[in-house]
């Protein structure tokens, strides 16, 4: 009942935009910090090893979903090899009209137009991606910020990734 | 998302962020950010309009690569389905052999 609830919630968002931009003036943000982290890009962007992340709820289809019943999110994340083709993947994700990203993931997450620029030596090398989902709310932001994404980050050095490419649902 | 791209960062991993509402991302600090006004669940356009997906991609690996300091943002000025993106793309690259030339 939840879940086709929230689904009624993200047709909303689709067919009237204006009302994201409404509640985005509502919205708290959790951390308003001035300080902003800055890691200098080395090189040129023939030199980087990048990997996408992406908040939209994406995961192999092999993998386990996105849990879409506690109503503060899931704060979990999921690998994505940089070699997956789009028939390989799929979306978990209620909070969001994604009836087109199934269609084409890549507006979601890029990955066929990364493993391009990568072919074509663009970019050095497309490394491993991962995905989130995003309506993270409440105690999870905490697990967000303080284990997984640094579990991500530490994964993305160990890979020898550079740069990241972030996109939302 | 913006608090991952801060974690990222901070990790020294350099991000760039697109973001459907610019509100948000500006508040929180984001190190560079790209946002566009399309709908939820279409930061990249639409799907199978791969010229349109390339062309935002463009942008956002251009802020990577240039921007100087933390806290830079760019605003897309693009129109949800009323934009003509072949044309775009190619005035795009018209522009880049021009400054190439030169």
């Amino acid at each position: 009942m939840r879940r086709a609830f929230n689904q009624l919630g993200a047709w909303f968002y689709r067919v009237m935009p204006g009302l994201g931009q409404r509640w985005a003036k509502r919205f708290q943000v959790q951390t308003v910090e001035a300080h902003i982290p800055w890691a200098a890009v080395r090189g040129t962007l023939a030199q980087q090893r990048i990997s996408l992340i992406t908040t939209g709820g994406v995961h192999l289809r092999s993998d386990s979903a996105f849990d879409m019943h506690d109503p503060h999110g899931d704060p979990s994340f999921r690998l994505i090899p940089a070699s997956a083709k789009p028939n390989d993947l799929m979306i978990t994700h209620d909070y969001y009209d994604h009836r087109d990203a199934d269609q084409d993931v890549n507006i979601v997450l890029p990955i066929s137009h990364f493993q391009q620029l990568a072919a074509q030596g663009t970019i050095q090398h497309l490394g491993p991606c991962y995905s989130f989902m995003g309506h993270i709310t409440d105690e999870h932001i905490d697990t967000l910020i303080k284990q997984t994404a640094p579990t991500v980050a530490r994964n993305l050095r160990a890979a020898g990734i550079t740069a990241a490419v972030l996109t939302p649902a | 998302m913006g608090l991952i791209a801060r974690v990222l960062e901070a990790a020294g991993i350099s991000t760039v962020s697109f973001f459907l509402l610019a509100e948000i991302a500006q508040q929180l600090g984001v190190p560079r950010g790209v946002s566009v006004k399309f709908p939820f669940g279409h930061v990249l356009g639409e799907p199978h309009n791969v010229v349109q997906q390339q062309l935002l991609i463009k942008h956002g690996l251009d802020l990577l690569m240039q921007a100087r300091q933390a806290g830079t943002f760019v605003q897309l000025p693009y129109r949800w389905k009323r934009e003509d993106w072949a044309g775009l793309a190619q005035t795009q690259q018209v522009d880049l052999a021009q400054s190439d030339a030169q």
